[in-house]
This record gives C-alpha cells, sequence and structure tokens, in this order.
C-alpha cells in the first residue's frame, strides 16, 4: 500500500511489532485463544489477526497505515472491500476491528474516508508511533468487550444473498463459463498481456468499437457519475458519485469500464478490490435508517485489457471476486454484443 | 499437508470455538478430531496417512452436521432424517439451518467430492484418493464447517 519514507520503518516489519505487543496482551488477559495470520475461506486479504475472547465470540484485527492524502479514498474502498468478503466469509457475528497505525497524516482523522471506516467497521482505532504500553491494553480492552453492529446485519445478509446470485448469474453466461473454464486450466499460465498502449488510447479504442456493435438505439455517455451510497454512512449534505468510463443508454443501461494490468502488477490487487466495492456502492439507495437494494440497477461490464490469473493453487480468485461483486468481465479483444451484459439487474 | 493447510484447519478451529455453537459437545469432537488430523500429518506411511486423514475429516463433518441437522430440525418441528452423512446434506439442501440456505455449489461439493468420496476410499478395500482428491476433500469438508461457524445466533 504505503511506501515507506526513507528511514521509516516498512508497514511489515511495524505490523509484526504491533501484532506481537496486541499478541502478548491477549495471552496476558487468558483469552480463550488466538491466531495471528489466519487463513479464513473466501477472503482473498485476510485479517492480520483472529481473536476468541471467549466461547462463542470471534473478532479480527486488521491493521493498516494511515494513507497519504492523495491515496485516501482508494486506500478507505479496499479496506471496505476486505470488510464486506470478512462479514460473509466469517458471519455477521464477528467482530471486525481496523487498527490504524498513524503515519503523520494527521487530516486523515478529518475526512470523511476515516469516518467511513468508523462507521462500517465494529472498532476503529488509531495507534501512533511507538504507542505506549497502555494505549495496546487499551485497544485489546476495547476489542475483547466489543460486539458486531446490529445495524448492519441486514446489509450482510443482503449482500450475501446478492453476491451469491451474481456467481450463479453470470457464471451461466456462455461466454463467462468458457473464460472460467480456461482460467481452470492447469496449462494456462497467463491470458495475455496487456498491450503497451496508454489507457487513454485504450478508451478510445473500446469506445470505437462500442459504436461499431451498438445499433443506433443506444446512446453512449462517457465519464459518467453514478450516485453511490458513501453519503448514507456519513454526516454530510452532499452525495457521492463514482465516475465509470461509459453508460449504454436506451430503455436499460449498462456501465462499461475498462482496465489494463494484472493483479501481479504493483497496485493491481488493490485496483480490482477497489472496482469490487464500487460495483457493491452503486446497487444499494438510502431509504431513511437502512439501504435498500435498488429495484433495478445497470449492469457493470469490465473490459480487461491484460490477465486476471489469480496463483496456481486459485488461478480464478480475482475473476470470482468480480463476479461476485456485479461486474461482467470480458477480454479486449472479445468484446462484442455477444459478451457484454446490456440487461441490467432486478432484485424484487 | 503444507503449512497454509494447518493454518487453515487452526482458523476454521476458532472460527467454531467463537460461533454460537461453542459450546456442543458436537463442536469439541470436532475439534478433537482435527487436533488428530493435524497429528497425522507427518506420518511416511501415505496410504495410512490418507486414510486417516480420510477419516477423521469425515467424522469431523459429519459429527457437526448431525448436531446441526438435528436442533434446526427440533427448533422447527420436522422430521429429524435417520443418521447418515446423504441424510444430512439433503435436509441442509431442502431447509437450511435456521433458515439460512447454503450456497448451492457447496451443496453440491458435499456430495460429490466428500460423501461420495468418503463412501470409495472408507468403505471399499485398497481404495486411496489421489493428491487433488485428497486436497479437495480436506477444502471442503472446512468450507463446509466454516459455513456452520458462521451462521448467526437465531
Amino acid at each position: 500500500m504505503n511506501q515507506p519514507a526513507h528511514g521509516e520503518r516498512s508497514l511489515g516489519q511495524e505490523k509484526k511489532r504491533v501484532l506481537t505487543r496486541v499478541a502478548a496482551e491477549l495471552t496476558r488477559l487468558h483469552v480463550e485463544d488466538y491466531q495471528v495470520d489466519p487463513a479464513l475461506p473466501d477472503i482473498l486479504v485476510q485479517p492480520d489477526l483472529l481473536v476468541v475472547p471467549r466461547l462463542g465470540s470471534l473478532a479480527t484485527v486488521t491493521v493498516a497505515r494511515i494513507p497519504e492524502p492523495s491515496k485516501e479514498w482508494p486506500f478507505t474502498l479496499e479496506i471496505i472491500e476486505g470488510l464486506f468478503e470478512l462479514k460473509l466469509a466469517s458471519g455477521p457475528d464477528t467482530v471486525a476491528s481496523i487498527l490504524l497505525l498513524d503515519s503523520g497524516n494527521a487530516d486523515f482523522r478529518e475526512q470523511d474516508a476515516f469516518q467511513l471506516l468508523g462507521r462500517l467497521f465494529d472498532l476503529t482505532y488509531v495507534l501512533p508511533v511507538r504507542a505506549p504500553i497502555n494505549q495496546i491494553r487499551d485497544f485489546v480492552a476495547q476489542l475483547v468487550s466489543s460486539s458486531a453492529r446490529e445495524g448492519f446485519r441486514y446489509l450482510w445478509d443482503i449482500e450475501r444473498s446478492v453476491r451469491q446470485r451474481n456467481l450463479s448469474f453470470i457464471e451461466s453466461r456462455p461466454y463467462v463459463r468458457r473464460l472460467l473454464d480456461e482460467f481452470g486450466q492447469s496449462t494456462r499460465q497467463e491470458y495475455s498481456s496487456p498491450s503497451s498502449v496508454s489507457i487513454e488510447e485504450l478508451r478510445n479504442r473500446v469506445e470505437q468499437r462500442l459504436y461499431q456493435i451498438l445499433d443506433l438505439s443506444y446512446t453512449i455517455r462517457e465519464q459518467p457519475r453514478i450516485l453511490n451510497i458513501k453519503r448514507h454512512f456519513l454526516d454530510v449534505g452532499e452525495h457521492y458519485y463514482f465516475t465509470f468510463d461509459f453508460l449504454l443508454q436506451n430503455h436499460l443501461s449498462s456501465i462499461v469500464q475498462v482496465i489494463r494490468g494484472s493483479p501481479k502488477t504493483y497496485g493491481g490487487q488493490q485496483r480490482l478490490r477497489e472496482l469490487a466495492i464500487q460495483a457493491t456502492f452503486v446497487r444499494y439507495r438510502s431509504l431513511g435508517e437502512r439501504l435498500r437494494l435498488k429495484p433495478r440497477w445497470q449492469s457493470l461490464n469490465l473490459v480487461i485489457d491484460g490477465d486476471l490469473l489469480g496463483p496456481e493453487h486459485s488461478p480464478k480468485r480475482y475473476l470470482r471476486l468480480l463476479i461476485a461483486a456485479g461486474w461482467n468481465p470480458i477480454q479486449l479483444s472479445e468484446l462484442s454484443m455477444e459478451t457484454l451484459d446490456l440487461e441490467g439487474r432486478w432484485y424484487g | 499437508m503444507g503449512s497454509n493447510f494447518k493454518a487453515e484447519v487452526r482458523s476454521i478451529q476458532l472460527a467454531l470455538k467463537g460461533s454460537h455453537w461453542a459450546t456442543a459437545q458436537a463442536v469439541r469432537v470436532v475439534l478433537e478430531e482435527y487436533e488428530r488430523l493435524i497429528g497425522v500429518s507427518r506420518l511416511r506411511d501415505t496410504q495410512r496417512r490418507v486414510s486417516l486423514q480420510i477419516l477423521y475429516s469425515s467424522r469431523a463433518i459429519d459429527s457437526l452436521l448431525k448436531h446441526v441437522v438435528n436442533e434446526d430440525a427440533s427448533r422447527s418441528n420436522r422430521r429429524v432424517p435417520a443418521p447418515s452423512l446423504g441424510n444430512y446434506i439433503d435436509y441442509i439442501e431442502g431447509n437450511g439451518v435456521y433458515g439460512r440456505d447454503f450456497p448451492p455449489q457447496l451443496i453440491i461439493s458435499l456430495r460429490i467430492d466428500v460423501k461420495d468420496k468418503r463412501n470409495t476410499y472408507l468403505h471399499q478395500a485398497g481404495m486411496f484418493p489421489s493428491d487433488v482428491e485428497l486436497k479437495r476433500f480436506l477444502s471442503v469438508t472446512l468450507d463446509g464447517i466454516n459455513e456452520i461457524a458462521k451462521i448467526p445466533r437465531p
């Protein structure tokens, strides 16, 4: 995530030091059990610590460094996608905490991004550099006595069924099945390398292709701003939007986003996780205290220049992440009426 | 069995201890079975090792599903199915647990990769799973146990 400045500890070292101190405190308190570096199923980025404070109670700790100002939103969205994965993989009763290591960006605590983390996580705690032991103790005391927010239980339930349905719906499309099958073949080492053109040139090519394949009933809007639900969690008057590459409109509308690269390149995995949470955040609307699924929302098409191949033991993991979140993945060379999803989504 | 598998087993053990089923006798049995499973991972006799791994993980999922299905059936006044792994899977497919459905893909995997394989390798003399089958077997049983562990309090 953040690159350490010269002379600073790397995030890995800093994490290890903090986790050792937290683990020592958990031992001192005689909690039921804990595990550093857990391996829960169906989670791409694992929490750093799994704790059973007492039988029948489960908590997790994710340690991250506060980002520099230009990276606050990408950082926050990626962390929130991790929270969604965690709640869906370990259940809504799990206490999800985030321990933010102070990086000198004092303004972050005044930002909406920080407030969003505070609203969604069950416990958010900022730890200064070289935190005294009483602060570690304070964090652990809060962790073992916290419970999961009741107010979001419905959201995890809805999202669980949506992601399950997305997987079965999108995977049933012949094109996506073929793509998944190809990813599952052990002989396939690489799907394809990204072309050398700039992302702007790539968007131009995709736009030209869209004009070729779509009939005149469609309007193609560039850089559409789509309302998201960040505001629901924040004490702000303004609306929040995500900007995508294209919106295809006739009686239904579909989003098209173009990406290049792969999960193996620097920042590649973070970008995919950011895309996953963006897809999630545009399918809800705020209705009083609660979020509701929009009765109908835009289908989401992701045009990929490059490959999404995961590690050898799990080659489909990134593809499934995006599909579960609602994206219809399309390899750039295969962009056509057959592969585009123009149908929209209904959940009643 | 690599260190990552051991970490996965340990995480599932914690997930069970942290679940609302934690105090049930069946959960204690499952935790013990997985201790045995880890214990046999260093056996050099491959056939003995894989047989015991199939045995311990089968008994773990069987015991847990029995407990969960019996509890759900008695809470909802449904008939408790006759004891067998296949019946427990059928029950969960039809009724869910506490009204919560299991992912359809997991039901299919429990049937094909666990129940059918267990019947083959525990009930037929001289049959042993391939590495891929064994990995899949162990991984799907863990997924099944995790799916139960994450069911929220009713």
